[in-house]
């Protein structure tokens, strides 16, 4: 197996990229408009030697009016997708009044009086991401309309950095230096049977090769304790993981109206699962067997993770879209991602790589789905599941990190991407 | 049966027609016992299972000796409370709280652990999740013990209604 591909180098950052995105990011929902009449010029555009890159834009409801750690986490994610390695360049669009927003100074008022309005933009120029903004209530000089203008500035800074972007070679690249995540959605019985373990396999093997695997969906592990606790690498560890599972519990416990009915549900008592503990125990086992591999470190949503292999768990929630966006935004340069009934979901900067056992799915949702795990050949050729992981899904893995190969999910133009909120917003 | 690695390993009579992707026993399940799927216990048989009969909700249960809530909550148990404790009462060190958790022994006493969300009963646990403002020794994880005061904090304000609530 060959232990390098084909990325991008980010020189001044020192990280690989799979992809060279230009990205369109509005720090606050109130100007998802603004960003998209900006991106809609650039739609159709694609570089790159299979026309891999695109301008992509993050939609998103989130970076104002958050109370508590909304906020933070709010911060974070827009911080890390910003950042995020498979990113060229990202344009910031803002309003000015939002909690994320630069605001426009005041006459005689300079940068260092109101740095805090600037945090997002200083902590990726210190970062040393290719970053520009536009900022809607900003006084310009010698235009009376401040959104035509910040329509026409945000599109010529985008020209700009798709023109930075296009001259970009991929090199090659070690594999220790990228971050795969892990997740699973729209799941039944073949996903907890088969496809959950392929990954898992999959998992064994990247980790070897050293790279960082990250998996989430605290909800999802509820049940496999005896599993979770006996593979974290430390008591430091544990005791996190201790201290995070406590706390879903406790919320459970208060919302017992809207989760407890769910271990199992009716639907997945109905497809086989008889207890909290296998449903959770078929889910995480897209982890990996490998006794010698522990988890390393649990991580706050869309923290980053780091590189240089072994496994990671993030606290996300279990729906598709926030565990993808949380683990991407934490640096996940592709997902793999398993599905039983069949999903469309994505990222909006990282590929993401669909997995299901089930023919009948593949064979109804090919258009969505990436690659389907022939799990009929275990009874008939005497394959073992290992062996058709290896052979169906790892090469897979790494045409899609080389740009060889584009996902369904990047072909259908899915740029998924939220952000968490715990509380109602003031 | 197939068996990871060695592929066909066998053939088990089924007892009744058994559901696509439902669960065979394949050995007799005693009353009581462990059942085990993907080499973990899955739950606990409420009767005996004989070799080839469906296993499902009828007869494997996770009950109370699985307790993963309890597993997971003893590492979070801060101490004892010797005497009742109302809710809102400052909790200190030798007064109303015997330490157990290692981050408390070794503090003066009289220290002050949290303040009690809820009523804790006499010789009931003190634990982060009936506490609020735990001491800076616990709140590493800060993030999450946040989460856990917000939340208290705005039920008690009367700011989210919940038809079953357990607090207090």
């Amino acid at each position: 197996m060959p232990s390098t591909l084909k990325a991008y180098y980010r020189e001044y950052r020192k990280v690989f990229g799979a992809r060279n995105h230009v990205l369109v990011l509005p720090t606050t929902l109130c100007v998802n408009r603004l960003a998209e009449i900006i991106w809609e010029e650039f739609r159709k555009e694609r570089w790159g030697e299979n026309g891999e890159n695109r301008v992509v834009l993050a939609r998103h409801n989130s970076g104002c009016c958050h109370v508590g750690f909304d906020l933070e986490v709010a911060f974070q994610t827009l911080l890390g997708i910003a950042s995020h390695p498979n990113v060229h360049g990202v344009l910031l669009v803002s309003l000015g009044c939002g909690q994320l927003c630069k605001r426009p100074l005041a006459p005689g008022e300079d940068k260092d009086q109101n740095l805090a309005a600037f945090k997002l933009y200083d902590r990726l120029v210190k970062k040393g991401v290719r970053v520009r903004w536009v900022n809607v209530q900003e006084p310009f000089h010698g235009s009376s309309d401040g959104f035509e203008r910040a329509v026409e500035l945000g599109r010529k800074f985008v020209r700009e950095m798709i023109e930075e972007a296009q001259a970009a070679k991929r090199i090659e690249a070690p594999l220790k230096r990228f971050v795969i995540g892990v997740g699973n959605g729209a799941s039944d019985p073949t996903s907890g049977l088969f496809a959950n373990p392929a990954v898992g396999y999959v998992a064994d093997e990247l980790v070897k090769e050293g790279v960082s695997v990250v998996f989430s969906q605290t909800t999802e592990v509820l049940g496999s304790e005896e599993y979770l606790l006996g593979k974290v690498a430390d008591e430091t560890v544990a005791r996190k993981m201790r201290r995070l599972l406590e706390t879903v519990y406790a919320l459970k416990d208060a919302l017992s109206e809207y989760l407890g009915e769910s271990d199992p549900t009716p639907g997945n008592i109905a497809s086989g699962i008889s207890t909290l503990a296998e449903k959770s125990l078929g889910s995480i086992l897209k982890v990996g067997f490998d006794p010698a591999v522990k988890i390393s470190d649990v991580l706050p949503y869309a923290h980053p993770v780091p590189r240089g292999g072994g496994i990671y768990f993030m606290d996300t929630p279990g729906e598709d879209v926030l565990a993808i966006t949380g683990m991407v935004a934490g640096g996940a340069h592709a997902v793999i991602f398993t599905t039983g009934l069949g999903t469309p979901v994505g990222s909006v900067v990282s590929p993401v790589v669909k997995v299901t056992a089930n023919k009948e799915t593949f064979g109804r949702l090919s258009s969505i789905i990436d690659v389907y795990l022939p799990v009929e050949e275990l009874f008939s050729s005497g394959a073992n599941l290992k062996e058709l992981a290896m052979k169906e899904l790892y090469p897979v893995i790494l045409e899609v990190l080389s740009g060889d190969r584009l996902t369904k999910s990047e072909l259908n133009g899915q740029m998924d991407f939220d952000i968490r909120g715990y509380w109602l917003r003031a | 049966m197939y068996e990871e690695g060695k592929g066909i390993v066998g053939t088990v009579k089924t007892e009744t027609p058994i559901p696509a992707w439902h669960k065979v026993a394949l050995e007799r399940i005693e009353e009581d016992s462990e059942v085990v799927k993907f080499g973990y216990v899955i739950g606990v048989a409420v009767t005996v299972v004989e070799e080839g009969a469906l296993v499902h909700v009828t007869n494997v249960l996770l009950d109370q000796t699985y307790d993963f809530r309890q597993m997971v909550r003893q590492g979070l148990v801060l101490g004892i409370a010797p005497v009742r404790v109302e809710k809102g009462e400052v909790l200190r060190l030798g007064v109303n709280v015997r330490p157990l958790h290692p981050a408390l022994k070794g503090l003066p006493p009289r220290s002050r652990v949290g303040i009690a969300v809820s009523t804790i009963a006499e010789n009931g646990t003190v634990r982060l999740g009936n506490i609020v403002e735990p001491p800076p020794r616990l709140r590493r994880n800060e993030r999450y013990v946040r989460l856990v005061r917000d939340f208290y904090r705005m039920l008690r304000a009367g700011l989210i209604e919940f038809s079953r609530v357990e607090v207090g």
